[in-house]
């Protein structure tokens, strides 16, 4: 598939075409240049969201697990995750789609401004006011199981290295070491 | 409906049970057809050590609940092996006292056998699933197992905890598990990756499926997969004549058999007698004393999580058991609550499970409590839960699944005891944490249970129990329970191990029985 990107909608980044096998949303966040390219994996669902949507799951899932000395849920595919829940399972469309507007919706009142184009500070605030809500419960479950199920996160907390089919050791290699006191 | 040829034994289950029946049975010349209801799983494709992999293996069939609920599931694994494709492998022997702990402390029932009975029993069950472990550093007064392969060397964690108890002067020793320390019966040794829950890939582990079955199956055994059975029927004599069945392409089946052995896990199994409704039988197969369902019990869980200054790495090694102690097992006088519970060092886990660890952490208060991971392991508590004939297995009134049977639907509430008992054993495993030179320690808060026994029990009174201590119903004499459910006394550590032992006792008396049926 091609997409003709005239430079207007590549800056604001609105080439999400519905129902489309991958995305690609790029934005002006500040003085950088944010770009979220989906890579489809094997067999994997059309992308339902849209870029609004693409771009507060990224900013929510930055502020679940930023980015520090080490890799945080900007480095995953924490929005082809929330993806793929969503498309089997309409309720939790819903309370997505819901979720979005009231982050947003307090963004817009408070600050004029969509949620994504916030501060840290200005989203962390948003978010501890809807910290017991449903959706960020679960957001914030999507956020860790995309983190912390892919090899990225699990070399963050463990320094080990995924395999393809075990997630704490390459496959079948196991740790014989285990009687010892780890060296690092 | 189809009609398939009458065999000897036809068993509904194919776990530690079902398994540890079909293999002696087939050696023995049977006939037999083992019904399951979930596929047969191949290790080196379908077992993935990955906490996203989804939930294949757990059965989508519905349940109700009023009451408590106990453990995450209510089925045991789905699939050939049942329960022991996912099963963490702690064994151990039940204490004496269990076996008559109504008479000697007021609990359950008595079991309709001595400990002594069934000794022999359990030394054929450690070989057949080639228990590693020992009985060295096992105090006077505690049950010795036997266990064909030496035990596992301590992991770094263990060694960590053992500091702990070692400070308190609790005795704590290697744990008997059911996973090759070597290699043996041509399966290999560990190695340690930590993946047994998700299913072992490289048979290290014990697990009908590749112990028990493709031997079976040479000399004749049919395994039908993907077979779910929903209602057995009895003959004008009230014996069991034969299990009506739905087969992987969804077409009713009729298995006659000469003998016909239920050995579902502790909730199916009696939602399948209790559909099974006949004119001798209103009220349920082999139901006539109104116990089938009847004294569920649980084993009580709990999790204690010890944080250390140092790196561990917790999560390498298998998940139970490499460190034991049963100090607290016994039921003493003195304490503010009946019954015990043992120790069982556990498996440090994944990220994903530690990102939880301390509530709904997020931002940099997540990332904070992430670097601990490394820093962490964790110790398993295994408690004796009361048990009450109202806590029980029924059928659902209105709910039923997509053929049509109704569901189970489980009863069930923690008792006081149940909740002082798990409150103190936090505390104990606190203490010992501290002794070991924990800088934080987080205990589960809830009181939960592990997984559900009992329901369908043994006993030598037939207004008292479902079945003697064979298994064999009293009212319909060619129709065997296996599994869980018989166990008639509350539990304080694994119950597989005796399960197994029970089984082979079962087909000891099936074989010499043979003309009877």
């Amino acid at each position: 598939m091609v997409l003709n990107l005239d430079r207007r909608s590549f800056l604001k980044g609105t080439v999400v075409l519905a129902g489309s096998a991958f995305a690609f949303v790029q934005e002006m966040r500040g003085h950088s240049l944010v770009s979220i390219l989906i890579e489809p994996q094997k067999g994997s669902e059309p992308i339902l969201l849209d870029s609004s949507e693409i771009l507060t799951i990224s900013a929510i899932a930055s502020q679940i697990i930023p980015t520090t000395d080490q890799p945080g849920a900007s480095e995953v595919g924490v929005v082809v995750y929330v993806n793929s829940k969503i498309s089997k399972d309409s309720e939790l469309r819903q309370l997505y789609k819901e979720g979005f507007e009231t982050v947003n919706g307090t963004s817009l009142g408070r600050y004029r401004q969509p949620f994504h184009r916030l501060t840290f500070d200005q989203q962390k605030g948003i978010l501890q006011g809807i910290e017991e809500s449903p959706f960020f419960s679960r957001i914030r479950r999507h956020t860790v199981e995309a983190f912390y199920g892919s090899s990225v996160g699990v070399f963050v907390a463990s320094g080990q290295r995924a395999g393809t089919r075990h997630h704490l050791c390459s496959d079948n290699e196991g740790f014989l070491d285990v009687d010892q006191k780890p060296k690092f | 409906m189809a009609q398939n040829e009458k065999v000897d034994v036809c068993i509904v289950g194919s776990g530690a049970a079902g398994g540890s029946l079909a293999l002696p049975l087939a050696e023995a010349g049977f006939k037999v057809v083992v019904l399951e209801v979930g596929p047969w799983w191949n290790p080196f494709t379908d077992y993935v050590h990955d906490p996203l992999e989804p939930g294949k293996m757990r059965w989508d069939m519905p349940v109700t609940y009023e009451g408590d609920r106990v453990g995450r599931a209510p089925h045991s694994s789905y699939g050939v092996g049942g329960g022991m494709n996912h099963w963490t492998a702690a064994v151990g022997r039940f204490e004496e006292e269990d076996f008559k702990q109504r008479t000697l402390e007021g609990q359950g029932q008595d079991w309709p056998i001595s400990y002594a009975e069934l000794d022999p029993y359990y030394r054929k069950a450690e070989y057949q699933l080639g228990v590693s472990g020992t009985n060295e550093g096992v105090p006077p007064g505690f049950v010795r197992g036997m266990a064909p392969n030496p035990p596992h060397k301590l992991f770094y964690a263990s060694q960590v905890l053992k500091r702990g108890f070692d400070q308190l002067g609790i005795p704590s020793y290697p744990g008997s598990v059911a996973i090759n320390s070597r290699v043996f019966a041509g399966r290999p040794a560990c190695n340690y990756c930590g993946g047994c829950s998700k299913g072992c890939p490289i048979g290290a582990k014990a697990n009908t499926a590749i112990t028990h079955f493709p031997t079976a199956v040479k000399l004749g055994t049919e395994v039908r997969p993907r077979s779910y059975a929903t209602e057995i029927k009895v003959d004008a004599q009230g014996r069991a004549k034969s299990v009506i069945y739905v087969d992987e392409d969804g077409v009713e089946q009729e298995q006659e058999a000469r003998i016909v052995v239920v050995a579902g896990w502790t909730i199916e199994s009696p939602r399948l007698l209790l559909n099974s409704v006949s004119p001798q039988f209103p009220d349920g197969l082999a139901n006539s004393s109104g116990l089938v369902g009847r004294g569920l019990t649980c084993v009580l869980g709990g999790r204690i999580r010890g944080i250390f200054d140092e790196v561990i790495d917790g999560f390498r090694g298998f998940n139970l058991n490499n460190l034991e102690s049963r100090h607290f097992y016994k039921t003493d006088p003195q304490n503010d609550y009946w019954g015990g519970f043992t120790f069982e060092m556990s498996q440090a886990g994944h990220p994903m499970g530690y990102a939880n660890a301390k509530g709904p952490l997020w931002g940099h208060d997540l990332i904070e409590h992430m670097k601990t991971f490394r820093r962490q392991t964790a110790l398993s508590v295994w408690g004796r839960a009361t048990v009450s004939d109202e806590n029980r297995v029924a059928v659902d009134d209105t709910v039923k699944d997509r053929f049509g049977v109704p569901v189970a639907k489980i009863i069930y509430h923690f008792s006081d005891n149940d909740k002082r008992l798990s409150q103190v054993a936090a505390q104990r495993g606190r203490e010992i944490f501290e002794a070991a030179g924990a800088i934080e320690v987080l205990p589960d808060q809830r009181v939960r249970g592990s997984y559900y026994l009992g329901g369908i029990r043994m006993g030598s009174d037939p207004s008292n129990s479902v079945t003697d201590s064979y298994g064999r119903s009293h009212d319909v004499r060619n129709l065997f329970i296996a599994g869980p459910m018989l166990i008639p006394a509350a539990v304080g550590i694994q119950p597989t191990l005796t399960i197994v032992a029970m089984a082979n006792r079962t087909a000891d008396f099936i074989r010499r029985a043979r003309s009877e049926f």
